[in-house]
């Protein structure tokens, strides 16, 4: 064992005090929420915590037997791997070419401010005339318009995320293939595509997670209630039953599980990501 | 690969087409469209091309309510970008060189709230917030620090300021995270080389850290600040732009226009304008980044 020597300086207590605070801070919403989904109603109302041993599962009984919320959860799966499916192909496809031929292409060099650019661009002003435009094509009130309206704030961030990654692989490795005679198309395939596999994984994370999130598009680009994605859901849920909370606060656990478990498992590569596009802007 | 071929030529355009139809579809026609319908004296349920100049921009420019939407929304993303970043430079500070793992845990819980969905955010703060049954008027209450409850989101005087506080619940991980990958890039040495001079840590900061991270803390902040400037979803999920419209931001003011006053024309004006409001922010943002490559 090594022995570590113990600082009990006065101002380690106060930098973990305001870490415990901040960490409580964040936390306790989301502990008090899932409380509010397991205990009855009553006990809710009554006590400042929620805190019992007569812990129920019928407000999640509720939810699942009595409403769609089901069906509006699978859509929100569903419009979040569409998205993913929109996004990371094209969105790869695009930060490679314009991170490889930016020499010969002075223009591509725009290309990271100009997606910063989309990335600010208003959801509000896209979204009024995107109600027009899937109208004629058809696209209103489906999942698949949702997803590919929410690709309006997916695309850019991974077009950013991209570049900054493809600029960290070397050049080298592609040109000892090219002198092998290899063509351009092999080279993405076999070389590039494996390297960047993990920065594909974190942008598919991001477009998922930015529909997970999403309010706007949903609320905008959907009317009928079997097209509902699961937040849309928690507003019907709301309208319907304006206090049963237990009923409400059941359905945002649910919708929190996938969130928090994206957090948690792409946190420390999440960090890793802006060390080196941190690199990338020095 | 100094020269590109032809087959270069089919490479790179194969690869950008696919986007740019996409880009196009989604960002470039949605613009041009919205410009065109601000034109018009469209409604949201019968919308037809039926000119009117620059009328609803005048129309616009000129109501009451249009500047103080504008004033709620530089409030709303500056105040909120601001503690955002400074929120999350103090946290970032404490975490610096502490990569046991329970520190880590603690950054992936503080980290939770920014992946949450916007209306779990808003039902969640709602609840612990509300006048009546609400968990913080309850303590507030218990501990006799207050002898009635507050009415968060429905006091006029209060429900920007809580909207603003649950927009920085929700977001100030985001600029921990980058601000604590920031500080640890920071050059050891150079850090050390200053305390072998004899330099405290207020002065470590300032002359050594500081310098280090200025690019990044301004990036966060101006990065947060015009992405709130544009957000919809808390103000809407929380108070709807209400009680008496102090929290109505652009965004919102849009939205209601179209979908409950169904005017679409002046909906349109309204979003553009958002836009062009964003732009000289936006681009001193790019000059300042971009200038030094």
């Amino acid at each position: 064992m090594v022995d570590k020597k113990i600082d009990i300086s006065l101002k380690e207590i106060i930098r973990l005090a305001i870490i415990i605070i901040m960490v409580l801070f964040s936390f306790l919403p989301l502990i008090w929420m899932i409380a509010a989904s397991l205990v009855p109603e009553d006990i809710l109302f009554r006590s400042i915590i929620p805190i019992t041993t007569n812990i129920t599962l019928k407000h999640y009984n509720y939810v699942f037997s009595r409403t769609d919320f089901t069906r509006w959860y699978i859509n929100s799966l569903i419009v979040g791997f569409t998205n993913i499916l929109i996004t990371m192909p094209t969105a790869t496809m695009m930060a490679y070419v314009a991170t490889r031929f930016k020499q010969k292409y002075p223009w591509l060099k725009a290309f990271g401010p100009f997606a910063l650019f989309l990335y600010m661009i208003p959801g509000i002003v896209l979204a009024l005339p995107l109600v027009l435009i899937f109208g004629y094509l058809k696209l209103f009130d489906t999942l698949l318009g949702v997803a590919i309206a929410n690709s309006t704030w997916s695309m850019p961030l991974s077009l950013w995320l991209l570049w900054g990654y493809f600029e960290n692989i070397p050049p080298e490795l592609e040109e000892a293939a090219f002198v092998d005679g290899a063509s351009r198309w092999q080279v993405l395939s076999r070389i590039i595509i494996p390297i960047a596999r993990p920065g594909m994984a974190a942008v598919s994370i991001f477009s998922f997670l930015t529909v997970w999130l999403d309010y706007l598009f949903a609320l905008t680009l959907i009317r009928s209630e079997a097209n509902y994605t699961a937040s849309l859901g928690i507003t019907w849920l709301i309208k319907e039953y304006s206090f049963a909370w237990g009923e409400l606060t059941a359905a945002a656990t649910l919708m929190a599980i996938p969130s928090t478990i994206i957090a948690f498992l792409s946190f420390k590569y999440l960090l890793y990501g802006f060390q080196m596009t941190l690199k990338g802007v020095r | 690969m100094s020269v590109v071929s032809k087959g270069d030529k089919i490479f790179i355009t194969s690869l950008l087409i696919p986007t740019l139809f996409f880009l196009s579809f989604v960002e470039f026609i949605p613009i041009i469209y919205a410009l065109l319908y601000s034109f018009t004296s469209s409604s949201t349920f019968n919308p037809t091309i039926n000119f009117i100049g620059l009328n609803n921009y005048i129309n616009i420019i000129y109501s009451t309510f249009f500047w103080q939407d504008v004033i709620n929304t530089l409030e709303y993303g500056s105040v909120t970008a601001i503690v955002q970043t400074l929120l999350g430079l103090g946290l970032a500070i404490l975490f610096k060189d502490k990569k046991g793992s329970l520190y880590t845990i603690a950054k992936a819980l503080i980290f939770i709230p920014y992946a949450l969905p916007y209306i779990s955010v808003s039902l969640v703060w709602k609840f612990l917030l509300d006048p009546q049954y609400g968990a913080v008027n309850k303590v507030m209450l218990a501990l006799r620090l207050i002898n009635d409850p507050i009415d968060f989101f429905g006091n006029p005087s209060n429900a920007m300021w809580s909207v603003m506080f649950v927009t920085i619940w929700q977001f100030f991980p985001f600029a921990m995270i980058i601000l604590y990958a920031a500080l640890e890039s920071v050059p050891k040495d150079r850090i050390e080389a200053a305390q072998v001079d004899g330099a405290g840590p207020i002065q470590v900061f300032k002359h050594v850290t500081w310098p280090y991270i200025r690019k990044i803390f301004f990036i966060t902040l101006f990065l947060r600040f015009l992405f709130n400037f544009g957000k919809f979803d808390h103000v809407w999920l929380l108070t709807g732009g209400g009680p008496l419209r102090v929290t109505e931001t652009l965004p919102v003011a849009a939205w209601i226009i179209s979908f409950q006053q169904y005017n679409y024309g002046v909906a349109t004006s309204v979003a553009i304008l958002n836009l062009l409001l964003l732009i000289p922010f936006l681009l001193i943002f790019l000059l300042s980044v971009y200038r030094e490559r």
